[in-house]
């Protein structure tokens, strides 16, 4: 199947005008606060499991995949992030790196149309729990801290992203677990068929916590070990094909969702993942890289599986376990994505080939992504230093 | 069922070859009256749903009313999945679905494999729920003494994977959208363009929240909670109660409706979204303007057809007066009557703007206006018809029902007469 | 007028300046909204900070009284009975 030729399929001028391209992605991750340091973690495999801070008091596990040096003040300075929740930050601080390059200057261009949707699980669980704490334990019940209550809201990091940036397009946030990423996507997508969004800056978020931590040490379902937690966000500029500003770094061919209604996510992956490729117009042979969830439970085994049984061998091995990053919940699918164009992007043999990303959630929501990988040095004006924050 | 109308006149603007999005079911839970009938009767009877808290201690709060659902009983429509799978707000979704595919006469077997979109909006999701888990973690000093059937209910994304597991439909997108108090027109929204993609046929949408301390909290710790009751655009309003419920509308393509014979309450005609970008919490008077401008656009709806709108109408000062500026600003000195359905339902949050589709389409249905109740005095800073404390009877084709929520999300959705309705 | 407790107006003046996210010095005179840049809502989020501070509850309708570090000062020596 290697060829020294390009295919035609990698040049973004063969695709349909309203196809979905992304044309640029942020992370800010365990592995650091760049798409640059993600794209370096994921290709050397770097562990980025941490014990954490004892400011974070009594965790049910031992390590944790945090964001290292996430400082928020430091990084957004010290207006409006006193009392500014860890989620919101951490989108903050992606929807920079996507927007601006490293001194600060806008490099994406935004205009009255351009939308934002985050995918979330439950927003920041610290800000609410918090907030529950002091209205039943101070004198009276609505003693809580009012300066904190708009980071609270579960729409907050996504409009916090719009005041940021001035982006007063379609704004929405979405919750789908480990499928968020992808709802959120797909979200994207139909909005801008509907020509309801020029450009969207689209990702997902997950905010690590003690509350989260112990929600999930106690969510774990009998025989599931207690989950590694990470964390993060990862963002995208998506536009369509035909009328993109900057270099398309994969077109988007299909987002295939379901919902696993038998308690059987193996099926229900297999299904899903058949449908995606049927709608990308490609077979299970043509994956030249595949990216699960690996989320560490049963419903995650089964997922491995079924794209064990359904795609090539060696499509399995090409991206580097998600397992490194710890269980990054809603971040989760967004960063799969990414891992892949991080591999690509050191790979000249990756251009026109095909990358699908799987994810299952404790909910029962079951996607898939299938994406055609683009050698963004074919797009005119291309700027592959300026495609990843 | 309303009598024979003459067929809606063309709009302009409305491209060529778009597909038509009907309203074949609807499901309603609200504090006024729970299932088409009831809700109908509550809305034409200005009835209000306030009455004292019993979901949560409201000790040392000084005030304890809200507008819960009384004697609601999942067990009557929730069949298959274990009740405690799903807190109050997933129970308020499950039902309402259950509600509205019985309505729009969908048997388990025409939904089945059916590709489709199920799109709940909400504001808390199952945050009842996540205020006992810190309770249990406070009662035991411990942060492990949660109990593991309310942890691993909290998602949100639950209250829509809950549906397709309920009414057994795997071939589904769940996208629950958490734009808060806007989130159920978002979720209408997100149908309607599922639907003119022509990549579904089918789309459950609507919204669901369930009474909560977070809440109230939050609003009596913003000086935003009324004493008594909600008397939005009146001059001595005083704040919202909050509220619960959940509103499931079942959005068909007109073929696949007219194919099956289905009773058509209204039509979807179109939505807005716009984005503030200016404030966490405030609302703005631009942005709401942008909304409706960018609604009516999209249902190719002239600003003189419209013949009422379902406001956000919180009963707030800042709201009440913001929105009704932006009303004036896109229709100018005489802008359509306005009501506020909250005046009834108090604010029931990610449930409200589905709750006030369906009232929107039951006036479409039934040919009357309802009432904006508990109304003496309209503000001068609110000058609109809000049709105060009496439903009118009225000739009903074209309605706008708002939404707005903290940052800046607005979302404003044009319902309309089907108008070749057998 | 009550006396002023120096060590209460240093406090109130931290929670102001945290609540209204205020990173310069100001007098105690300078106004919230006109001076500071502060939104109503800021004002809600001193007059939480100093209920809770002090166990205290500020009714609400003194909100447009407290416009500056001294009469927040005031309003909240008379709540908490200073």
């Amino acid at each position: 199947m290697t060829s020294s030729l390009k295919s035609p399929a990698a040049t973004p001028a063969a695709l349909p005008p309203e196809t979905l391209v992304i044309t640029g992605w942020s992370a800010v991750s365990p592995h650091g606060l760049t798409g640059r340091a993600f794209a370096a973690g994921v290709r050397s495999g770097a562990k980025t499991s941490v014990q954490p801070d004892e400011a974070y008091g009594p965790l049910p596990s031992p390590e944790v995949c945090l964001v290292p040096g996430f400082d928020i003040k430091g990084l957004l300075g010290p207006v409006g992030t006193a009392k500014m929740d860890r989620l919101t930050a951490l989108t903050l601080v992606a929807s920079d790196g996507l927007l601006q390059d490293a001194e600060g200057n806008r490099v994406v261009e935004t205009d009255g149309r351009t939308g934002v949707v985050l995918g979330i699980s439950m927003g920041s669980l610290e800000n609410v729990t918090n907030f529950l704490k002091q209205s039943y334990t101070n004198a009276l019940p609505f003693h809580v801290d009012a300066g904190r209550i708009p980071f609270g809201s579960l729409n907050h990091a996504a409009g916090a992203t719009a005041i940021r940036h001035g982006l007063t397009g379609p704004n929405t946030t979405v919750a789908g677990g480990r499928v968020s990423g992808l709802l959120a996507l797909n979200y994207a997508r139909r909005l801008m068929g509907q020509g309801r969004a020029t450009k969207y800056l689209v990702g997902s978020a997950e905010e690590f916590s003690a509350a989260h931590a112990w929600i999930e040490h106690t969510a774990v379902l009998p025989g599931d070990p207690s989950p590694l937690l990470g964390e993060g966000c990862g963002l995208f500029v998506v536009e369509h094909a035909g009328t993109a500003q900057r270099p398309a770094l994969a077109a988007v061919l299909a987002v295939e969702t379901r919902v696993d209604i038998d308690d059987d996510p193996g099926t229900a992956v297999t299904a899903c993942v058949r449908r995606a490729l049927a709608k990308a117009g490609v077979t299970a042979d043509e994956v030249w890289a595949a990216v699960p969830s690996a989320a560490p439970t049963a419903a995650g085994r089964a997922e491995h599986e079924a794209l064990t049984a359904l795609l090539p061998a060696e499509a399995l091995t090409k991206v580097p376990s998600m397992e490194l990053l710890g269980d990054t919940s809603a971040a989760a699918a967004t960063f799969q994505i990414q891992a892949v164009l991080s591999v690509a992007e050191g790979e000249p043999a990756a251009a026109g080939r095909i990358a699908l990303v799987t994810a299952v959630d404790r909910d029962g929501a079951v996607g898939c992504a299938v994406l055609r990988l683009l050698d963004p040095n074919l797009a005119p004006n291309s700027d592959p230093n300026g495609a990843t924050a | 069922m309303s009598t024979a109308q003459s067929p809606a006149a063309p709009r302009s603007g409305t491209p060529d070859g778009r597909r038509r999005v009907v309203l074949t079911g609807l499901g309603a839970i609200s504090s006024i009256g729970t299932g088409v009938e009831e809700y109908t009767e509550g809305l034409r009877a200005g009835r209000s749903g306030a009455r004292p808290i019993t979901r949560f201690d409201t000790e040392g709060f000084g005030q304890n009313i809200a507008c819960e659902v009384p004697d609601f009983e999942p067990e009557r429509w929730i069949h298959r999945v274990p009740l405690d799978d799903m807190g109050r707000a997933g129970q308020f979704a499950v039902a309402a679905a259950r509600m509205a595919v019985d309505d729009a006469g969908l048997t388990e077997a025409d939904l089945g494999e059916r590709q489709a979109v199920i799109s709940v909006g909400t504001t808390d999701g199952e945050s009842h729920d996540i205020g006992v888990l810190v309770e249990q973690e406070i009662a035991a000093g411990d942060p492990g003494a949660l109990d593991p059937v309310l942890s691993r209910r909290i998602n949100a994304g639950r209250l829509s994977t809950v549906i397709a597991r309920e009414l057994r439909m795997p071939n589904v997108e769940p996208t629950t959208i958490t734009t808060a108090c806007a989130a159920g027109n978002y979720s209408i929204g997100y149908g309607l363009d599922a639907i003119r993609s022509g990549e579904v046929d089918i789309a459950l949408c609507g919204g669901a929240d369930a009474v909560c301390r977070k809440a109230f909290a939050l609003f009596k710790r913003f000086g935003a909670l009324t004493p008594d009751v909600v008397r939005p655009f009146d001059r001595n309003r005083q704040g919202i109660l909050t509220g619960e419920g959940a509103g499931i509308l079942v959005l068909e393509s007109l073929e696949s409706a007219l194919s099956r014979g289905a009773h058509i309450y209204a039509e979807v005609l179109g939505y807005g979204l716009s984005c503030d970008a200016a404030h966490a919490t405030a609302p703005n008077r631009d942005g709401i303007a942008r909304g409706i401008r960018l609604a009516l656009d999209d249902a190719g709806v002239e600003r003189d057809e419209i013949d009422f709108i379902s406001a956000h109408g919180t009963g707030t000062k800042a709201n009440d007066k913001t929105e009704s500026a932006a009303i004036l600003d896109v229709y100018g000195d005489s802008p359509p009557r306005t009501v506020a359905v909250k005046s009834m339902l108090g604010h029931s949050m990610g449930a409200a703007s589905a709750l006030g589709a369906i009232a929107c389409s039951l006036a479409i249905e039934n040919q009357f206006i309802p009432p904006t109740i508990n109304h003496v005095e309209t503000d001068p800073d609110c000058p609109l018809d809000v049709v105060p404390n009496e439903a009118i009877d009225a000739e009903v084709r074209i309605v706008e029902n708002n939404s707005s929520a903290f940052a800046g999300n607005n979302a404003i959705l044009i319902l309309g007469t089907y108008g070749e309705r057998v | 007028m009550t006396t002023v407790a120096p060590e209460r107006l240093t406090r109130i003046r931290e929670i102001i300046a945290e609540n209204i996210d205020v990173h310069s010095e100001f007098s105690d005179t300078a106004l919230f909204v006109d001076e500071l840049g502060a939104d109503s809502l800021k004002l809600i989020d001193v007059l939480s900070a100093l209920e809770m501070e002090y166990s205290i509850v500020i009714d609400m309708n003194e909100l447009p009284k407290m416009v500056n570090v001294e009469t927040t000062y005031q309003v909240t020596a008379a709540a908490a009975g200073w």
